[in-house]
């Protein structure tokens, strides 16, 4: 009993040390926060306007959308303007110059005119001489979800930038296992250029009897077929004429379902993927597309390409995406007015994807790209995965694969499915 | 801090050192414990097994520990420790100093932690009984020390609509460097054999 009395003592000696000495203790964090200061550069609408025009090559930093016509490639800078690539030999592509649009995403051509976005306008760019683009025309206010500007207001075209860092130490408090984040923190990265080189530019004349038009990515806004062009928003497809090259003129705008993503044209049909299912719009009046088709799915991100049988259509989950699934769907396009799963293939990270004949290349994110055999739909074979990169977007034509990928434009020569050779890349510099 | 316990770590292996060799007969000893950290944070266990040789009062060994307190880690450290009397109830010292041990930390698609492990530190007074069968009751009570670096970096997203904004989307483009230390009052209770 005595031994029991002398234990409990101790201890409770030493819960009241203890309890003492907790007040003494305190959990420290010491914190270095980094972030970037803004400082908006204006201009107006008319200086902007009168600027359009190229600019000697910049380093691609941050890939958007890829298009390819005749033996150009068109790689967008997110919200700063277009790179324009020499691709007739895609083992060495040429940077051949920058166009500057700012708050630039998407784009489009027919023939020797490039159509893109900048802010809600829709831009006619003559780049019959790539060294020498033009603005030819413009379509103001037509993009209703992008932002706009007031015709004499002043609009932000670039940001100075100040880094800072800041020191603090503080206690160090309870976690609350949510994360919030910033809208206007971050880095900014300057330009720096390159000599570029003297071109030609994509084949054709302003207005030839028969119209050419490129190849967009799976992951693009914009289309360019049947003399019109093409656009969606997030809840809307704008409809413009574009038989007089030069001079866009706006036609319709038909409402769609929010979530709206991609635009891929096939034949005598647009396929628009959106965050809850893939529709299908007959363009046979192309003043007038026409739904006659859908095929929902859970909410997802999914580009989608279509051949004259199938349409694939890959599903992202995660982030704002939604949901946590990773796959390729296989659509029958026997009926295009009920397009009907054939089967799902799990991917892990997929963004967009390209079809040639029986070849689907598909970007899997983190995992590669990826080449199927899409002979027999039912049964995709993997004939090869491509590491070390993390692919956005892919054209793949003509044997030659363009890549959109976190390092910059991969090139690979898939002739030889068995044997397929990087060509060339163009490096991100930041 | 640091340099406290790294003196008092450095203090206890020059005394176990000038241990006579005659006193020198070396087992093999085991602790299992299982511990309350105390501190300005949320009362957390910790648990820990240590293994090692005991010689006469004096014991030495490597051990690992679930240390949940604020950020949950492993310890693994080195132990040692030493009684006060050659008796069967005696007071002791011990010191454990070593690596705090983190995961590497969680991505998603728009944030991304980092961990980077740490120091480890513990030291503090107990009491032992011996048991029957050379099993001996510890009770022990002390300071323990650990730190770790988290890095938190973000993703800017700006909704649906093409906003112009300066940073293109899909960069960690922002950073905050945090060093968490974190001071605890330890109280253990465990088993020795």
């Amino acid at each position: 009993m005595k031994t029991i009395y002398k234990i409990s003592m101790r201890i409770i000696t030493l819960l009241s040390i203890m309890w003492v000495m907790q007040g003494c203790l305190k959990d420290m964090v010491d914190t270095t926060l980094t972030y970037t200061v803004y400082t908006p550069v204006y201009k107006t609408l008319q200086q902007i306007k009168e600027e359009i025009k190229t600019l000697p090559p910049k380093d691609i930093q941050f890939p958007n959308r890829i298009y390819f016509k005749d033996n150009y490639v068109f790689v967008s800078e997110s919200y700063k303007g277009i790179h324009i690539i020499n691709n007739a030999n895609p083992a060495s592509p040429q940077n051949v110059g920058f166009v500057d649009i700012p708050s630039n995403r998407d784009m489009a051509m027919k023939n020797n005119t490039l159509y893109a976005d900048m802010f809600g306008d829709l831009l006619a760019i003559d780049v019959s001489d790539p060294k020498n683009a033009k603005l030819k025309n413009s379509v103001s206010n037509v993009f209703q979800d992008y932002p706009n500007y007031l015709p004499d207001s002043k609009i932000i075209v670039d940001y100075n930038k100040k880094d800072t860092v800041i020191h603090s130490r503080s206690s160090a408090l309870p976690k609350k296992g949510e994360i919030w984040y910033y809208y206007d923190n971050g880095k900014w990265l300057t330009y720096s250029s390159n000599d570029g080189m003297n071109q030609s530019g994509p084949q054709g004349t302003a207005s030839p009897s028969t119209p050419t038009y490129g190849t967009g990515g799976s992951m693009s806004r914009f289309t360019a077929t049947k003399q019109r062009l093409f656009t969606v928003g997030n809840n809307n497809m704008a409809v413009f004429n574009i038989t007089n090259d030069f001079n866009p003129s706006f036609v319709t705008r038909k409402p769609l379902p929010w979530g709206i993503e991609t635009i891929f044209p096939f034949k005598e049909h647009l396929f628009v993927g959106s965050t809850t299912g893939v529709f299908i719009f007959s363009i046979s009046d192309p003043d007038q597309p026409n739904q006659i088709g859908a095929f929902g799915h859970v909410r997802r991100c999914d580009p989608v390409v279509a051949n004259d049988k199938y349409a694939f259509v890959t599903l992202r989950g995660g982030g704002t995406c939604g949901g946590n699934t990773n796959q390729l769907d296989v659509l029958s396009l026997e009926s295009l007015t009920s397009p009907t799963l054939i089967k799902s293939y799990a991917l892990d990270n997929p963004f967009g994807l390209s079809i040639d004949n029986d070849l689907l290349f598909v970007c899997d994110g983190a995992s590669g790209l990826k080449i199927f055999n899409a002979a027999d739909v039912s049964n995709l074979v993997l004939k090869t995965t491509i590491r070390d990169i993390f692919p956005r977007d892919v054209i793949a034509i003509n044997g030659v694969a363009m890549v959109i990928t976190d390092k910059g434009l991969y090139q690979y020569d898939y002739k030889d499915i068995n044997n397929i050779k990087l060509l060339s890349k163009i490096e991100i510099r930041k | 801090m640091k340099n406290r316990i790294a003196l008092l770590i450095i203090a206890i292996l020059t005394f176990v050192k000038s241990v006579d060799a005659q006193d020198f007969n070396p087992q093999y000893s085991g602790h299992f414990n299982v511990g309350v950290l105390y501190g300005s944070n949320k009362t957390r266990v910790q648990i820990e097994t240590i293994h090692g040789i005991e010689f006469d009062r004096w014991f030495a060994g490597i051990g690992a520990a679930i240390d949940d307190y604020y950020q949950q880690s492993i310890p693994a450290f080195i132990d040692v420790r030493g009684a006060i009397f050659k008796r069967k109830k005696t007071p002791f010292v011990y010191a454990e100093a070593g690596a705090n041990i983190l995961n590497k930390g969680t991505e998603t698609e728009y944030s991304k932690t980092e961990y980077k492990s740490g120091l480890f530190c513990e030291g503090g007074l107990g009491y032992k009984i011996d048991l029957a069968n050379k099993t001996t009751l510890n009770f022990a009570c002390g300071f323990s020390y650990k730190d770790h670096v988290e890095n938190l970096y973000y993703k800017m997203y700006y909704g649906p609509a093409p906003y112009y904004h300066p940073i293109p989307e899909g960069e960690w483009s922002r950073r905050n460097h945090n060093k968490y230390t974190l001071q605890r009052i330890v109280m253990k209770i465990g088993i020795q054999f």
